[in-house]
């Protein structure tokens, strides 16, 4: 009489019981988004940690490390607890083990019957590492556990499984393969990676946080911490608990499908008989059935079920998710990044000299973290949508716009703000709710570029993985959002606007009593995204939004509506693997024809022929061998040699060969192509209907007569400035016109998308209006470049020089820098001016969608091939676009401090303009100045000796020093602000000019430190020693000023 | 490589194998053969779980034929069916029984303090064997039996019925006693 004898249901309704209609689409044709939602919550924690840490350094009272210290420290405490939380990992199978009293399954002494069933289904799922088998003799459910590392999985068995291993064996075995499918599914150590991490940072971090406000709350002891910051953490543990039960919960669904579709388990012995009827209660009941599910690590049966029956819900958009992601995110790159706010507080000189280089360490750290953080989060919602159109695209539904996922992802960003401020700032509503509002636009307009280009390249794709396609669609989002998110969190706009245009003016020596408008607009452009033209300030990021739709465009995009009917597929491999083919069938290898050895001669002959054709092999093999480690050593020399000595043309070489390697690299892995991804995950079903597109032409067309028009209003400016100020420096000048371009650019760029938007009708309005607007930015700005050059030559429409002079190196810079501000600030603007647009007019005219529509179901299955052409234009593109980044951010001098960027931005005039101003003569009239004092602080200190040797012998020494005060005084104002001086009053020099002058001023500084010893002294000796230094030092000296006022002089 | 899952109590469980013997050399009947009987004839699909307690010494066996573990463990399969296990409510109610007659039985203070010194240094505790039961005991054994199994989900019927089938092991085992003891 067997216990527990329910009688089993009739096969319940909710399992899969009607065969579907169509096969199922395979959930795992694309990421489930699951490991990158588990790798930010690690890096959550390690966020958590760091600022934790950077909050407890920055009120100690004695400072480690000093200034690095500050900054590295925190990073160093987030190992340690790293390295702790790896420790933990190993350990917790044990502790589980003797905490739970778990025997293993081998001490069964059942004649092996159990353990050779356990063997037998882990042959069947053909797992890669042999789980530990255990059991836990008083855990009545039917139920099992799978925990441990990802190398040593351990399965614990319930007592009452094990019953069923008698009693229902279809059962047991459906349970086992269950847990099987998260090994399988390599779920185990990562969720218990989380697991340690979270417990250490809970003993580490939380709790004493959490202690210390309660004992500062209870006693009134003021301390370091503030408890408004600990609102905060409260969010942070709530969503990490929310997230991991997300996660788990799809986990648990992705084991369930992977046993039944996998490995054959019925759907019947999976999910028990329904145990509970769903809630039928009112919504209220229901909403908060579906909040207590929200904490729980396993979906209810019923979702299983219909998990089971269809994957359609693996496939759709939820919400929660990305609210959850969007928090996380932030707060995340808020917290990791925040040491270097330490970096504030450095003094100018060495932040400025160590911060912003192009190969100091900091802003590369700072970097990859922004890049670490906003990928996962672009990448996670960007899988979501890929999932959500994939299927709207196969079942034909109506593509999903992204706008819902965008917002929920920016809300997401927009409270981890919230918190944010209230933990720094320490009131609970920050100054300016307001901004955060553009925050929320922007990633909404990532999100809606996803989900377009996702349409798209659905639709175009026929390679084997459509994980490689996404991949692109992801990342490039991602990018951008990691350049929206540097600005943001570094500027804190959520504060409060920080920078003061006065103080910008001043520190430029521009005047600010009455600035211009212009003139204050450019002061604001500085502390904007854009300003910052560095590598590590991902500005670059931003022109992939209508390059990379581009490229698209003209790879794969019909022109026409094709002649040629039908599917191409994978038509360059198959001739590549033709060609080979041929090529084989026509030359044999070398070792496969050994020369023929006449057959009547001796054996010995043939066997020393046959041992030299071996050596030789050998020696080929070895020289083949060398040459590639050559070549690889070669080609790296190559790469640096050309990153810095190359100038533009070594930087347009590398991007070159880049892309060749790539190309080269990528033939290699598309080998042994295995069709069309659509085949493989649905056999016969149809591709998908081609985009419903307009041709290239037409928005393109769009674009060259906005910049057309772009280049015309900058040929006027001269016109319209020179009319508005009368006498304007030089200086002013060359900014009002920065800032005229600036502003036509992207007012051109902004009427461009708004026309594309308009004109777009339901096909991609986002992408067709970032190139058109490109396309258009592109061609004003190379306008501005031309007409910089030959600047001079154009008679009324003169701007900055007077005479006649093909320099286009001068103009070079200003044009770089309204492309920044043009690239960044004005794309960004220009898509959210078409989104708009495009909304407005499907309201006001939609009938037209429906006419549109009908075409392009004609035009279904109708792809152009690859063209061939396309790969040369691909090439010299990437070449060109990769060389002139990489040149301008890498290896020009740029970033500049904010503070020099407004005298950046002035071009001097190469010859003295009509109204006498020659900065050049300013700058060597400055020196002539310069030379003045110094002689001036020379005679002070020769005073100075002439006074200790006139006084008495037994006067003090160190009084006598001081007299040297004034001298040194002079002198260090001469070395410390002499150079920064002659910027300003003329920011580029000649070549010879500058080296001559730098070589004055060092030795200028020799004569200083020479000075300073003299002042320092305190016996007579060593005053007299000094002294003869100084003289000597003086010596040295006069050779390097002859030169400089020789150069000038000529 | 099942390095981490130790069998705690294999040095100590040599002689429990196979019966511990009294100071008197007769062969003492154990709690667990008593379960075992009971499963064999009433559940026979829990021996393998008894089989793998053999190793364990006695209090050990009751702790982990007891522990019911927690519920919501992660990559769990979720809330399985509750299967009603028949040995952990046999020897919950045989133990409490037989805790409570050698407990009236025993001279309280001094086998206490020695079995507390025993645990101290790790000695293995000599295998408690089970004290004879009286009629009464065996009244009180049935109906803590039906109570447990009916609390765990068993219908009365298979309760009652799981019932007498320990009552008749416990007395069979008395009678097996007397018959070694008269045979010795």
């Amino acid at each position: 009489m067997t216990p527990a004898d329910q009688p089993l249901a009739a096969t319940p309704s909710n399992a899969a019981s009607a065969a579907p209609k169509k096969p199922a689409l395979d959930e795992l044709i694309l990421f489930p988004g699951t490991m990158q939602r588990f790798i930010l919550l690690l890096v959550l924690f390690l966020a958590v940690s760091s600022g934790a840490a950077h909050d407890v350094i920055e009120h100690l009272p004695v400072a480690w490390g000093g200034r690095y210290g500050a900054v590295l420290l925190p990073y160093l405490a987030t190992c340690a607890l790293a390295v702790a939380a790896l420790k933990l990992y190993r350990e917790l199978p044990g502790w589980k083990v003797r905490r739970a009293r778990l025997v293993p399954v081998s001490d069964i002494a059942d004649g092996g019957r159990l353990r050779a069933e356990l063997d037998r289904l882990s042959d069947r799922a053909r797992l890669e590492t042999e789980p530990t088998w255990v059991y836990a003799p008083g855990a009545p459910s039917a139920s099992a556990v799978v925990f441990g590392t990802h190398r040593h999985p351990i399965v614990c068995l319930n007592a009452g499984l094990i019953a069923y291993a008698t009693l229902r064996p279809a059962r047991f075995r459906a349970v086992v393969l269950h847990e099987l499918a998260h090994i399988h599914n390599q779920d185990v150590g990562v969720t218990y990676a989380t697991v340690a991490m979270w417990r250490v940072l809970v003993a580490a971090v939380l709790i004493p946080k959490a202690a210390f406000v309660l004992i500062r709350g209870l006693t009134g002891v003021a301390g370091v911490l503030d408890p408004r910051g600990f609102v905060q953490d409260v969010l942070i543990v709530a969503l990490v608990y929310l997230t991991r039960a997300d996660i788990l919960r799809t986990r648990e669904i992705y084991a369930d499908r992977t046993a039944v579709h996998l490995w054959h388990v019925d759907p019947t012995d999976l999910i028990p008989a329904a145990r509970q009827p769903r809630p039928d209660g009112s919504s209220f009941t229901r909403l908060r059935a579906s909040a207590v599910e929200a904490w729980r690590t396993h979906p209810s049966w019923g979702l299983r079920g219909r998990a089971l029956a269809g994957s359609d819900m693996l496939f759709v958009q939820r919400a929660f998710p990305l609210f959850l992601t969007g928090v996380a995110a932030d707060v995340a790159a808020s917290r990791l990044t925040s040491p270097f706010s330490s970096v504030g507080e450095w003094p100018a000189s060495a932040r400025d000299a160590e911060f912003w280089q192009f190969g100091s360490p900091w802003a590369w750290l700072g970097m990859g973290q922004y890049l670490l953080v906003a990928g996962l989060a672009a990448g996670i919602g960007g899988v979501v949508l890929w999932r959500a159109v994939l299927r709207a695209v196969l079942t034909g539904r109506r593509t999903p716009t992204g706008w819902s996922a965008g917002l929920w992802l920016g809300a997401g960003l927009a409270l981890g703000e919230l918190s944010n401020s209230s933990r720094s700032e320490g009131q609970s509503v920050p100054a300016h709710p307001e901004v955060l509002l553009v925050l929320v636009a922007v990633v909404a307009l990532l999100m809606s570029w996803t989900a377009q280009y996702a349409d798209l390249r659905i639709r175009t794709y026929r390679g084997t993985h459509l994980r490689t396609a996404m991949t692109v669609g992801v990342l490039v989002p991602g990018v951008v959002l990691a350049f929206v998110m540097l600005w943001w969190v570094k500027e804190g706009w959520i504060t409060g606007w920080h920078s003061s245009v006065s103080e910008a003016l001043t520190a430029a020596e521009l005047p600010v009593s009455d600035a211009s408008l212009p003139l204050r607009t450019a002061a604001t452009l500085t502390a904007l995204p854009g300003s910052d033209m560095s590598f590590s300030g991902l500005w670059w990021t931003v022109p992939l939004l209508w390059l990379v739709p581009l490229q698209l465009w003209l790879a794969r995009l019909p022109r026409a509506p094709s002649k040629r009917g039908g599917l191409r597929r994978g038509r360059r491999t198959g001739r590549r693997v033709r060609r080979n083919a041929r090529r084989e069938a026509r030359s044999p290898g070398w070792s496969d024809h050994p020369p023929r050895i006449p057959s009547g001669k001796a054996s010995t002959m043939h066997k020393a022929a046959t041992a030299t054709l071996r050596a030789l092999r050998e020696l080929w093999t070895c020289l083949t061998a060398l040459l590639g480690f050559g070549a690889l050593l070669l080609g790296a020399m190559f790469f640096g040699f050309f990153l810095i000595y190359g100038g533009l043309l070594g930087n347009y070489a590398l991007g070159l060969s880049l892309w060749l390697a790539f190309m080269i690299v990528r033939r290699r892995l598309d080998e042994g192509d295995k069709g069309y991804w659509l085949e493989r995950a649905r056999p016969g079903a149809a591709p998908p209907p081609a985009p419903s597109i307009q041709e290239l032409r037409r928005f393109v067309r769009v674009g060259v007569v906005g910049g057309l028009v772009g280049c015309a209003g900058l040929l006027a400016e001269p016109l319209v400035t020179r009319s508005a100020h009368g006498e304007t420096t030089w200086q002013v000048q060359s900014i009002e016109s920065l800032v005229w371009t600036i502003v036509v650019t992207v007012a051109v760029m902004l009427a461009v998308a708004v026309v594309a938007g308009c004109a777009a009708q339901g096909g991609y309005p986002v992408l067709t209006a970032l190139i058109a607007s490109g396309v258009a930015c592109v061609i004003s700005l190379t306008g501005q470049g031309v007409r910089g050059s030959l600047d001079g030559c154009l008679g009324p429409l003169n701007n900055l020089a007077p005479t006649c002079d093909w320099q286009p190196e001068r103009y070079a810079p200003l044009v770089e820098h309204a492309l920044g501000y043009a690239m960044t600030l004005g794309l960004l603007a220009a898509a959210a001016a078409a989104a708009l647009s495009h909304a407005a007019a499907t309201v006001f005219r939609p009938r037209r969608r429906a006419v549109v529509s009908a075409g392009a179901t004609a035009a279904a299955g109708q792809l152009a091939g690859p063209r061939p052409a396309m790969g040369f234009v691909n090439t010299i593109a990437v070449a060109l676009i990769v060389g002139s980044t990489s040149f301008q951010t890498l290896v020009q001098e740029s970033p500049l401090p904010r503070n020099d960027l407004l005298i950046a931005y002035q071009i001097p005039p190469t010859g003295p303009l009509p109204n006498g101003v020659s900065p050049l003569a300013d700058w060597m009239r400055h020196v002539g100045d310069t030379m003045a004092r110094y002689a001036a602080a020379i005679r002070m200190a020769a005073d100075a000796f002439d006074a200790y040797r006139a006084a008495p012998q037994d006067a003090d020494v160190a009084t006598l020093a001081k007299g040297f005060e004034p001298a040194c005084a002079e002198l260090t104002d001469i070395v410390e602000n002499a150079d920064q001086d002659g910027r300003v009053i003329s920011p580029s020099l000649p070549k010879d000019l500058r080296q001559a002058w730098t070589r004055y001023l060092a030795e200028v500084k020799n004569v200083r430190e020479r000075c300073l010893a003299a002042r320092d002294a305190t016996t007579g000796t060593e005053l007299v020693s000094a002294v003869e230094g100084l003289v000597a030092a003086g010596k040295n000296q006069m050779p390097a000023a002859k030169e400089l006022a020789a150069l000038i002089g000529s | 490589m099942s390095t981490r899952v130790h069998t705690r109590g294999c040095g100590q469980a040599l002689n429990a194998t196979d019966g511990a013997r009294d100071a008197d050399g007769t062969r003492v009947r154990q709690l667990l053969d008593v379960v075992r009987d009971v499963a064999a004839e009433v559940a026979p699909h829990e021996l393998p779980l008894l089989s793998g307690l053999q190793g364990f010494g006695h209090a050990e066996i009751g702790r982990r034929l007891t522990h019911r573990g927690r519920r919501d463990d992660p990559l769990g399969f979720g809330l399985g069916e509750a299967v009603v296990l028949v040995s952990p409510i046999v020897w919950l109610v045989v133990q409490q029984v037989a805790d409570r007659i050698a407990e009236s039985a025993v001279d309280g203070v001094r086998s206490r303090g020695s079995a507390v010194w025993r645990r101290w240094r790790r000695r293995p505790e000599p295998a408690p064997g089970l004290p004879e039961f009286s009629a009464e005991a065996l009244r009180e054994v049935r109906a803590g039996v039906v109570e447990k199994a009916t609390q765990a989900g068993m219908a009365e019927a298979p309760a009652q019925q799981l019932a007498d089938s320990v009552v008749d092991h416990l007395v069979r085992g008395t009678a097996d006693e007397a018959e070694d003891e008269s045979e010795a």
